[in-house]
């Protein structure tokens, strides 16, 4: 085993280092983290447009290119979530949570670095998961059921207790039972009926879960800074301190360390499974730092925390990374992305699956070397531009508000060429103001959304398959061991106070 | 200072990277532009089709410019809506569907059908398949009917659409071909053939009901076995796979992808449009295409292509009525 | 009234009016005998948010920032601006389809600079047009994506 993984990584290697696929890594990464920076388009606009380009090219040479467009967009998406509050895509929503914070604090040189690191990071440790691990990891991807994803969105579920602010967790269930509501919008994925269409065409598909993220976070922001006539310097420049630099001291190295290496193994995990996604591996890294994090840490969450920022960026980093497992080892795609990836490849004549590492191992170990190589370029080539970007904070209010506005609703409005969709958005961004005046925290909506229509469908999956009984909750090991987890973490917090008690009295009778 | 040089090297790189070209080819063509709407957006089947096409005619030098223009929304029917609402304009243009729009206009989740449009003619088809994991216990299709027949809830079959979709009504009608229940039938939806077949494969469910092109790549690879092609005869692909007419079940189905143009587009017009397909069917560049995504050839142009998608409504519209999504 | 409680209250309508809509969600001939229908998750949640919002208007607000009413809140708000930009907004929704994307991106632009306060006229225009060309550039010439121009501009070609 060991031996042909030798042989394969040097194949790779040896494919990888020729100058033409050395060039489409960069190109592909360049490309690809340039188009995430847009608001709204992401990796699979960003890879569906490049397919005719790479008919031409050998298969190796084109998915090599394909993938660096792809993990280069979710590298890329980070800026716009925290410079603007407007999420890159939707996988870097969760960016904005601390990301945005921190930037306006006066760090945006810092924010965007801190970012940088954590997507090299998340993505170089799940390429050598990739190396060491793939095919054993194809097992997992087909080990989870229907109950199981149930049980998983559940575990998700709880994150929410991450985004409630002091005295907030009924405020943030309510926020999430919102979410789950508006996920019912649009064709129920089960029956086929239609829920809460008002017989109109424009909501059958549902809403879009980045339509809703844009609404909410980049609109109500930019609105929210004209009401409160919040004039800082007269724009939204951050003061001045540390403006475009990227310093992150050692110690602050330290302390993200641990939660960069946790988040990137959550979020490949979660990217592996063919019915989770970024997205959710993103919020999942999030809240689980913040469930693990110190109390002092923790009140920093959602105010700019360094730990907050970089766990969903290093989370969705080695998600997109790990959606490479069922597509490469089973031939199954488990995103939008990897579906069009797989068309590529199809249409290259190679049939992923697991005899793709015997028949055609130079694109397998390729595509993997070229992703650690594609890691380190985006590393050095997104860095030296940080400054740039940074400087784009320095715009005057008056012209940066339109501009904030605009950018939105145009990353939207640029992928499904809908004009109701801009209407669609400021009837959002007028709702989340008023939560917003009235206190209510936006995150748990979103989290409450994508976890919503998983959850469900796969609730109702499993029910079907079991005769509409519940049995599955305990019946399946894996099912029971997530739902142990759930139960851990709903108690975890409870268990430490009384534990830390338990301690402060033993110091006390020593 | 040269940290500053350094950016801008960048800035340029960036610039060059942007501007990989989209090459275009300049030679006297059959048609000289074409506007293709796809209902959907970037990267889904319709998307393929379109742009697959495309690609094999501007390759061929058929047609000298081609433009996509993507336009979800509503299940489609916006894209439709739009079609017929700016008809005189759209003389160039040409749309691509697929079987959902019979079953869309059947369900009324859109007031149009394919009455509305001048079709222009169907050039591909995926036949449906019955897959299983490899190591199920089903060999044959009449196994699985005959397991449904003893007890209807041991046999579920999954599909990766919403129920009343095509991955729904080819079982049901495979069942009522045997003399069995449709209405009894199980079927567990996923939103996604890709999810549909990672359930399969986690013994979730044990018979899933697909595309046979997605199937198919995975079959070669032993992960799944086809049981049954819904096909008039073998398919050259899988010579192995019997049909679902050879069990003695009367039952055939394509799953076509066309083209439609916009309503009163001039004969003229659409006869060389029909004129071009067909003389893609013989270029390299297509039987590559073709080839490597393992589509059917599927060619019928206008009156010809309206006779079969009104059978096929007729089909469909049957089985729903059976099943209760339409009264 | 704490304006959280407000809040509770408007979230409350909200859940019953949601639950009253998912009465009127049709269920398909082949659901009748089961058990988890397409209403069951929207019931399900009604209930729930019912419930929070009740819960939260019962129990004494914790938070300090939510117990300022929403008056004090919104005191010396901005609200002109605020609305007109909003009002921007739904208008360039509206002639998005028929002027084409380039002039009403443009007119958004330079409406919104001049809502904002910005007078000067050559920072307007620099701000606005070479964005919103570099935008549609890349779009359209870059990545091969079709941005179709205004209805308008076929209605005056006599089309």
């Amino acid at each position: 085993m060991w031996d042909g993984m030798i042989n394969g990584m040097l194949t790779g290697i040896s494919t990888t280092m020729i100058p033409t696929n050395i060039g489409m890594v960069l190109i592909g990464c360049f490309r690809g983290s340039l188009i995430g920076m847009l608001p709204g388009l992401g990796p699979i606009t960003a890879v569906a447009l490049m397919i005719p380009v790479t008919y031409g090219l050998e298969p190796t040479t084109g998915m090599v290119l394909l993938s660096g467009v792809d993990y280069g967009a979710i590298f890329g998406g980070s800026t716009s979530s925290i410079l603007i509050n407007a999420p890159g895509e939707a996988a870097t929503v969760a960016t904005a949570l601390d990301g945005y914070p921190l930037a306006r604090q006066g760090y945006p040189g810092k924010a965007l670095a801190i970012a940088a690191y954590a997507s090299f990071s998340g993505g170089t440790i799940s390429v050598i998961m990739l190396m060491f691990f793939a095919p054993m990891l194809a097992n997992v991807a087909t080990s989870f059921q229907s109950a199981d994803y149930f049980a998983l969105m559940i575990l998700g579920l709880t994150a929410v207790s991450a985004f409630a602010g002091r005295g907030g967790v009924l405020k943030a269930l309510l926020m999430v039972v919102l979410g789950l509501m508006l996920a019912t919008v649009g064709t129920d994925q089960t029956s086929g009926v239609q829920r809460f269409t008002f017989g109109s065409l424009e909501l059958l598909d549902g809403i879009e879960f980045l339509l809703l993220a844009m609404a909410t976070f980049a609109l109500t922001e930019a609105l929210s800074i004209v009401l409160k006539r919040d004039e800082s310097s007269d724009s939204l420049k951050p003061k001045m301190i540390g403006f475009k630099s990227l310093k992150v001291t050692k110690k602050e190295f330290k302390k993200i360390a641990p939660t960069i290496g946790r988040s990137s193994l959550l979020g490949f995990f979660v990217g592996v499974l063919p019915g989770a996604g970024a997205t959710l591996g993103s919020f999942m890294a999030y809240g689980m730092e913040r469930n693990l994090a110190s109390p002092e840490d923790r009140e920093k969450f959602g105010k700019g925390s360094l730990l907050g920022l970089a766990a969903p960026e290093a989370g969705n980093n080695a998600a997109s990374s790990g959606s490479f497992v069922p597509l490469l080892c089973l031939g199954i795609p488990g995103s939008g992305t990897t579906a069009v990836m797989l068309g590529a490849l199809i249409a290259y004549g190679i049939e992923p699956g697991p005899r793709m590492f015997i028949e055609s191992p130079e694109v397998f170990w390729g595509v993997i070397m070229s992703m650690y190589l594609g890691n380190v370029f985006l590393l050095i080539l997104n860095l030296p531009l940080i400054p740039y970007f940074a400087r784009l904070l320095a715009i005057p209010r008056n012209l940066m508000v339109p501009m904030i506005l605009f950018f939105s609703l145009m990353g939207v409005y640029l992928i499904t060429f809908n004009d109701f969709d801009i209407l669609m958005m400021v009837f959002f961004c007028l709702a989340a103001m008023a939560l917003r005046l009235m206190n209510y925290p936006m995150a748990p909506l979103l989290l409450g959304f994508i976890l919503g229509g998983l959850m469900e469908d796969n609730l109702r999956r499993a029910l079907m398959i079991y005769d509409e009984s519940i049995s599955f909750m305990w019946e399946r090991p894996l099912t029971l061991g997530i739902n142990l987890a759930t139960l851990f973490i709903l108690f975890f917090p409870i268990l430490r106070s009384f534990i830390a008690s338990k301690r402060r009295n033993s110091v006390r009778f020593d | 200072m040269k940290r500053k040089w350094f950016g801008r090297m960048l800035v340029l790189l960036a610039v060059l990277c942007m501007a990989l070209p989209v090459n275009m080819s300049f030679a006297a063509a059959e048609v000289e532009e074409l506007h293709f709407l796809i209902p959907g957006g970037a990267g889904g089947g319709w998307d393929g089709t379109a742009r697959g096409v495309g690609k094999a005619l501007l390759d061929s030098g058929l047609l000298g410019q081609a433009s996509f223009e993507n336009m979800s929304g509503g299940g489609g029917g916006k894209a439709l809506n739009h079609l017929i609402s700016t008809a005189k304009r759209q003389q160039g243009t040409m749309l691509v569907n697929s079987t959902p729009i019979i079953i869309r206009s059947l369900t009324g989740v859109f007031p149009q059908s394919f009455r509305d449009l001048t079709p222009i003619s169907s050039v591909i088809a995926d036949y449906a398949a019955l897959v299983v994991a490899k190591d199920s216990k089903y060999q044959t299709l009449d196994q699985i009917l005959a397991d449904f027949k003893k007890d209807p809830r041991s046999v579920k079959i999954a599909g990766g659409s919403v129920r009343g979709s095509m991955d729904h009504l080819v079982p049901a009608m495979i069942i009522k071909g045997a003399g069995g229940d449709p209405l009894k039938l199980v079927y567990i939806p996923y939103d996604a053939g890709g999810k549909a077949m990672a359930g399969l494969l986690s013994g979730d469910t044990q018979v899933l009901s697909t595309g046979f092109g997605e199937a198919l790549g995975l079959a070669n690879q032993d992960m799944v076995r086809i049981l049954a092609v819904t096909s008039d005869e073998r398919l050259s692909q899988a010579p192995d796979v019997p049909t679902v007419k050879e069990s003695g079940i009367d039952v055939t189905f394509a799953n076509w992808r066309g083209f439609f143009g916009a309503p009163g587009l001039p004969e003229a017009k659409a006869q060389a449009y029909r004129a071009l397909l067909k003389k893609m069917y013989d270029t390299p560049e297509w039987v590559d295409i073709r080839n490597k995504r393992g589509w059917q050839d599927l060619y019928k142009p206008g009156a010809e292509f309206t006779a079969f998608l009104e059978d096929q409504e007729k089909a469909i519209g049957g089985m729903m009525r059976e099943l209760g999504f339409i009264q | 009234m704490a304006r959280e409680k407000v809040g509770a209250l408007v979230m409350l309508l909200f859940s019953m009016a949601y639950g009253l809509l998912a009465l009127k969600i049709p269920l398909s001939f082949l659901a009748q005998n089961e058990f988890f229908t397409s209403r069951t998750m929207p019931y399900a949640l009604a209930v729930l948010g019912v419930l929070i919002a009740l819960l939260i208007l019962v129990f004494p607000t914790t938070d300090p920032e939510g117990k300022r009413s929403l008056r004090e809140e919104t005191h010396g708000m901005d609200w002109k601006t605020a609305i007109l930009l909003v009002g921007g907004m739904i208008v360039y929704g509206l002639t998005m389809k028929w002027i084409g994307f380039i002039i009403s991106s443009i007119l958004f632009l330079l409406v919104g600079f001049y809502i904002l306060g910005e007078r000067r006229i050559k920072r307007m225009l620099l701000a606005s047009i070479p964005w919103v060309v570099m935008l549609w550039f890349i779009m359209s010439s870059l990545l091969g994506v079709y941005i179709a121009p205004g209805e308008l501009f076929y209605m005056l070609g006599g089309l």
